[in-house]
Order: structure tokens, then sequence, then C-alpha cells
């Protein structure tokens, strides 16, 4: 049966990670399990040996590099100032800010046309309160004409009673003399 | 080698003068963080894909994509891990594309067979790489995921289980089997024996 003290603690260890309580618990339990002992000193063996950098590390092709030093050593040049603008964060400002201008200008826009209209809409809506005050003045003036019109035919109607009861060039009994106005 | 000091205090520092002088737009800090890291994130890239024109594919895409997301980089955590993070997310992404679980194992022989050797390599040594390298094929995938996470790119095994979404535990228990196979097959080689 194998020991779990090697994976819990045992790792962390020989990597550096552990805490000091790890590193003494681990130390001290080596001295009784010799499979935990057995196990460290291997890694300890085999890392130096095998897992060294020189046997796992690659190196790309020249091509490559000088390809990734020019793409990555220019455009950290080209954008480090630009970086701020670049981030989506920043695109979205400059659009709230574009469009937050924008309906500012509307408004001011729309405010100055609203009062400009309104200060020549008086002449402008003149005529048409003349032309709606017209009706009202012909309203006004149509009855003295209608009176006038109206004493007219009666002052006509009383001439022809008048004719009818003494027709033209004869004597009333009053001994007024009738005028023939048609003749005239 | 240079590459072995990786997370001490000074490579610390020195890392972030790189890394100040790349956001700066100096070119030699991105060249200087590139040069350091990129036999460790191809190497990872290599094996994990098994295939060396996906890994290099990858590689351009895991330092274009740093470069793209460097505000993001937290100087409180190892550049190192950042960049496996960021290897670790590629290599995801390229599985999810491609389900060819299969076909990179076949391809994997022939592509880390050819490994562009350095001239000062002897035999021994690319013989010891060849053996290592179908040693960590046999691996199953998640063994060899936390393998190559905690030896090239000395991730946390912390971190490892939040890239992995499993529990540290299980990191753990992934990276002992992987040791156990790893050496089983090292055995099988005959490379205990020449060690």
């Amino acid at each position: 049966m194998e020991c779990l003290k090697w994976q819990e603690n045992g790792l962390l260890v020989v990597s550096g990670e552990a805490d000091a309580r790890q590193k003494e618990e681990f130390i001290e339990h080596t001295k009784v399990c010799a499979e935990c002992k057995n196990e460290a000193d291997q890694y300890t063996l085999d890392k130096k040996n095998f897992f060294s950098l020189d046997f796992l590390a690659e190196a790309p092709p020249q091509a490559i590099d000088s390809k990734i030093i020019a793409a990555c050593s220019q455009k950290a040049v080209s954008t480090f100032g630009f970086n701020l603008f670049s981030g989506i964060w920043m695109k979205k400002a400059l659009l709230s800010t574009f469009f937050l201008a924008f309906g500012m200008g509307a408004g001011v826009y729309f405010t100055v046309h609203y009062f400009s209209s309104n200060n020549s809409g008086i002449a402008v809506s003149k005529p048409t309160k003349a032309s709606a005050a017209q009706p009202q003045q012909a309203m006004q003036q149509t009855p003295s004409k209608i009176q006038g019109a109206t004493a007219a035919s009666a002052r006509k109607d009383s001439l022809k009673s008048n004719e009818a009861v003494f027709p033209s060039g004869q004597k009333s009994s009053e001994g007024i003399i009738t005028v023939d106005t048609k003749k005239e | 080698m240079n590459e072995n000091l990786n997370n001490t205090p000074e490579e610390k520092l020195e890392n972030q003068r790189f890394f100040d002088l790349w956001m700066k737009g100096d070119p030699r800090g991105f060249t200087g963080l590139y040069n350091r890291y990129k036999n460790r994130v191809f190497g990872f890239l290599l094996r994990m894909t098994g295939n060396r024109e996906i890994a290099e594919d990858l590689v351009q895409d895991t330092f274009l994509a740093a470069m793209r997301n460097a505000n993001q980089f937290d100087r409180n955590r190892s550049f190192l891990s950042w960049i496996f993070g960021i290897a670790h997310k590629r290599t995801i992404d390229y599985f999810r594309h491609i389900k060819v679980e299969n076909e990179h194992q076949e391809d994997a022989e022939g592509a880390l067979g050819r490994g562009p050797d350095a001239p000062d390599i002897t035999l021994t040594n690319a013989q010891t790489r060849a053996i290592i390298n179908t040693a960590i094929q046999t691996l199953d995938p998640m063994q060899r995921e936390v393998f190559l996470l905690r030896e090239l790119g000395d991730v946390p095994f912390k971190e490892i289980a939040e890239m992995m979404n499993c529990p540290i535990n299980t990191a753990l228990g992934r990276m002992r089997l992987a040791l156990k196979n790893i050496r089983k097959e090292l055995k099988r080689n005959g490379l205990y024996g020449m060690s």
C-alpha cells in the first residue's frame, strides 16, 4: 500500500511550495517512512538528470523567433500609447461620449429652433389672426348694412303704398301733391 | 543555464525590468523576456500538441496574446507562470477546436524525434532526450499537462489546480502518477542504468 504523504506534502516540499509546518511534518515523516524518503530522493535525482531544461525545453525555429519579436516589439511600441483606447471599455466610453455630444447638440438645435420659430411665429401668425378676425369684423359690420338695406326697402315700400293711395300728380286730401318717382 | 534561475528574486527583478521596458515600448523588454522563456514555452507546446507546426503556431499565438493582455499581468505573479497560463489556454483551445487526440499521438513520435538539437549536444543527450520525450508522450494527457506545467513552467500546484479546474490534491495525484509512469518508462529503456 502506497503512502499518501508523498502526494499530500512531499511534492509541495520538493517543489518549494510547502509552508514551514508542512515541511517540518514531511521531514519528520521521512524518518519513519522509507517509501516517502525514497520518492523524495528519486524525484530530486530525476529532476537533476532528466527533468532539466536541456531535455525538456525546445528552441523554436529562428524564423518564428524573428516573426514573434518583430510583431510583439513593434506592436508594443505602437500600441502602448494606444492601448488605453484599444480596450473595449474605452471604445464604449468613446461611443457613449459621441452619442451624448450628439444628443446635446440635437437638444440645443431644437431648443434654438423652437424659440426662433416662436419669435418669427408672431409675424407669421398675424395674418392668420387677422384672417380669423375678418369674419368677426364682417359679422360686426353686417347688422348696420342689413339695417340700412331694410330701411331703404321700407322707404320704397311706403312710397309704393302712398302711390297706391295717391297716384302721382294727384293732390291728396291733405293738399300734398305726390310726385311719381318712377318718372323722375 | 540562465533559465534554471527561474523564480529567484534576481530573476523576478530582472523580469520586472524587462516588463517595464516592454510596456514603455522599448523592444529590448520583450526580446529579453522572449529569449528567456521561449524554449520552455515551445517545449511545453510541442509536448502538449505533439506536432511541431502546431506548436510553432501556438507559440506565436501565446506571445501575441501576452502582448495584447500585458496590461492584465499581475506584477506579484511570476511572469513564467503567467505566460504558461496563456500557453495552456491556447493548448486547451486547440484541443477543443480539433478533436484529434489519437491523431496527435501518432504525429508526436515523428515530430519530437527531429527536434533542433544544439550542435554541442552529444549523441547520448539526444538519445536521452528522445527517451524522455517518449516517456512523456506515453503519459495520460492530464498527467502530462500537470507534469509539464510544473517542470517546464514552474507553475505552482495551486495555480495548476486553478488552470485545470480541479482540487489541488487531484493535481498532486496526477503529478505523482506522472512521475511514477515516467520512471517506469525510463527504466524500461534502460535510462536508469545510465544516470
